[in-house]
């Protein structure tokens, strides 16, 4: 069986009229050859059958029909059209409705008041209206308690007006993983203030420089991938029996939340890549991040994380340190903050707050805050990161 | 089945009017730019009408002043002329002809002289063609004495339409929405599954208007006043206020805009909770902002808030469609205009 399909035929009509078919329903039709005539608000288009076949019609002449639409179907044989015509026929007979009176339309409350209630259609049928209101409803059931114990159970738990929902599989994953985190991972933190002038400044020109957009978190990337050889722990998975997996390269997850639920895509072998790379592949993710659309392969096998606070004017956040990993890198706003420059004038200066998040069973304070040191001495210095130069190991 | 057991589009029915009046009137003519047929006018709506008229309908030059001033002659002599814009926006050039020659000569012969001037202007915006080719202008007509401005409606036949403007004897200025051409006009009382409509007797000279109101017809929490180029949005508009926060809504689409005469719709507006007027066009001497001036004037008292008055946005009309959707009136801009001024 084909579907016969209309397809859009311009970009100003949202629906067009079928005029004609030009051959016969239950007729027979060679692929290509003219099959039905399609009226837009500026043209009359005669579509070409998509295949051979016998053919059904789906929607009389006259009517209107949108892109996309099913219209009819071709079926390979008389036979076969026989017999879905036949189970149309008692899929509909077996839906009709045996009342002869019009069924009311319900407003979108008075719908969602009679399914919370379990208010039968027979019921609101029989209040004679043509529009049922949520206070229709609400009379109804005033008059005659519905005796259903789940319903009156439903309405107790809803009782301050609130509802019963499910959250969103995604969140319910997030859910499973800080549940674990908090469960197996005791967590210490601390933080540095970093100078954020030459970062600023660096991206500004590096972006203006590559025609790309490039900014604090990308640079952040490219810091704590140079970082891991010289802080193996940082990176490493805690393991049964005391022992721990060091990683063989920096797989850098960052957080990324807009609207549609938390993902945190990875920078995979984040050391070897360029700025370039890393600024091209975070906006890729970006972009895929507000569609909610990733592969597994893209979220899998982070083996640190940045957690992104850098906006709404955050100070700072203590992150989650996903189970299997070591530690999490928190970024927060930036902040504007007076300081006194090296000929001893008042100048402000752009500040933001870096945390590091880490799993105490292995890594000490000492070993964090010499990881923080680093990372806050590569964002004060950071031409290195962005010339490609002397870069790759 | 057959093609013919579909609803009549608004532009056909137009194009059947035109041939009506053509065939009932010798005296008729019809001019415009690229009108003669194969072409049949950028609308279409003048399909046909050359071929079985052919010396009364004429393609003219690209020249709106000259193409109005030679209708406003013929009507000067006691012909009827139908003359079409091909875009409102450029009837700009005919507003000399239009205003101080069609529509003085009515009065300022020192006897009534009958004018039967038909401007004929496709009108609105939602079709993504720019800034000059996607303008409401009604309001460059409103308030001159001598000028009747009318806009086609999907419930308003529009061979009763033509018969009213030519029985005025006066100039009209007609507005056609272009996106309502492709669109169905209605019959028989029905717009859809869930909203019905009844034409009111309105004044004399002024034609029906339009009531649309859910099937139960409840009494409304609110009347919306809306020219008929806005019915699609309007009726939607309608339909979700209703299913989507209970407010029971109406609307009253009338044919001619100006001269607007209210009395009749009085008891009507009087038993509404609130009243808002909508338009296609920008606020600053516009249709919508005079009904407002209007009903203030002869509701005071009983009204329980200021009249609801929605336009576009003071911006030119982008041609991108997305942004063009923000800046005209949607279906969208009337449902939350009502809902926000119901709080």
């Amino acid at each position: 069986m084909t579907g016969i399909e209309v397809p859009k035929l311009n970009n100003n009509d949202d629906e067009y009229v079928l005029v004609e078919w030009l051959v016969e329903d239950g007729g027979q039709v060679g692929a290509d050859e003219p099959l039905v005539l399609i009226e837009t608000s500026k043209t009359l288009e005669e579509l070409p059958s998509p295949a051979d076949g016998h053919l059904l019609v789906a929607l009389e002449p006259g009517r209107h029909c949108a892109p996309g639409e099913l219209i009819g179907r071709l079926f390979a044989t008389a036979d076969e059209r026989a017999e879905h015509l036949a189970r149309d026929e008692a899929a509909k007979t077996a839906a009709a409705v045996p009342s002869g009176a019009p069924a009311p339309t319900l407003t979108n409350s008075a719908r969602a008041f009679a399914e919370e209630h379990g208010i039968p259609p027979e019921r609101i049928g029989a209040l004679g209206l043509a529009v049922v209101r949520r206070t229709d409803l609400e009379r109804l059931r005033a008059e005659a308690p519905a005796a259903d114990d789940s319903a009156a159970a439903v309405e107790s738990a809803a009782a301050d007006d609130g509802t019963l929902e499910t959250l969103p599989r995604q969140q319910q994953a997030v859910a499973a993983a800080v549940t674990e985190s908090l469960r197996t991972v005791p967590t210490a933190s601390a933080y540095v203030k970093v100078d954020l002038e030459a970062a600023m400044a660096a991206c500004t020109a590096y972006g203006e420089r590559e025609e790309t957009f490039f900014g604090v978190p990308e640079l952040l990337v490219l810091a704590v991938a140079r970082l891991r050889e010289r802080h193996p722990m940082i990176f490493a998975s805690a393991l049964p029996g005391g022992r721990v997996r060091t990683a063989g390269a920096a797989h850098v997850g960052v957080t990324m939340d807009f609207g549609r639920g938390l993902f945190v895509p990875v920078v995979h072998d984040a050391q070897s890549r360029s700025a370039g790379e890393v600024g091209e592949l975070l906006m890729q993710y970006r972009m895929q991040a507000r569609r909610a659309a990733f592969r597994e392969q893209e979220i899998q096998g982070a083996n640190i994380v940045l957690a992104l606070h850098n906006d709404g004017g955050v100070v700072f956040a203590v992150p989650i340190v996903f189970p299997g990993q070591t530690c999490a890198v928190s970024l927060g706003d930036v902040q504007t903050e007076p300081a006194v420059d090296a000929r001893g004038r008042l100048v402000t200066r752009r500040v933001a707050y870096l945390g590091a998040a880490y799993d105490h069973r292995l890594v000490n304070g000492r070993g964090a805050t010499a990881f923080l040191k680093e990372l806050k001495a590569l964002l004060e210095s950071p031409e290195p990161l962005l010339s490609d130069k002397g870069w790759a190991r | 089945m057959t093609a013919a057991t579909r609803a009549t589009r608004v532009g056909e029915d137009l194009n059947r009017a035109l041939h009506t009046v053509l065939e009932r009137d010798p005296a008729a003519y019809f001019l415009g730019e690229d009108v003669a047929d194969p072409y049949g006018g950028a609308f279409k709506i003048a399909a046909g009408l050359s071929s079985r008229f052919p010396d009364r309908v004429l393609s003219t030059p690209i020249s709106e002043g000259g193409i109005a001033g030679a209708g406003a002659g013929l009507a000067l002599m006691g012909d009827t002329a139908i003359v079409e814009m091909m875009f409102a926006d450029f009837v700009t050039l005919a507003l000399d002809h239009v205003l101080n020659f069609a529509g003085k000569s009515v009065a300022m012969y020192g006897r009534r002289v009958p004018m039967r001037l038909i401007v004929r202007c496709p009108t609105g915006g939602n079709r993504g063609y720019g800034p000059t080719h996607s303008q409401s202008l009604q309001k460059l007509f409103l308030g001159f004495p001598g000028i009747n401005v009318f806009e086609v409606s999907p419930f308003h036949p529009n061979e009763a339409l033509f018969e009213t403007m030519l029985a005025a004897a006066e100039p009209c200025v007609l507005f056609e929405d272009k996106v309502l051409y492709t669109r169905p006009m209605f019959a028989d009382g029905i717009v859809d599954d869930l909203l019905r409509y009844e034409l009111l007797p309105g004044t004399p000279g002024g034609g029906p208007i339009a009531r649309v109101f859910a099937v139960d017809d409840a009494p409304p929490d609110w009347v919306l006043l809306a020219p008929g180029g806005l019915t699609d949005r309007v009726c939607g508009a309608l339909r979700s206020l209703l299913l989507d926060e209970e407010l029971s809504c109406q609307a009253l689409v009338p044919s001619r805009l100006y001269p607007f005469d209210l009395d009749p719709l009085l008891p009507l507006l009087a038993g509404a909770r609130r009243i808002c007027v909508v338009e296609d066009g920008t606020a600053g001497g516009s249709w919508g902002e005079t009904v407002a001036q209007a009903v203030h004037r002869a509701l005071w008292g009983a009204l329980t808030a200021p009249v609801l008055t929605v336009h576009a946005a003071q911006l030119p009309i982008p041609a991108a469609g997305h942004l063009e959707r923000e800046v005209l009136v949607q279906q969208t801009t009337i449902h939350s205009a009502v809902l926000e001024a119901s709080r």
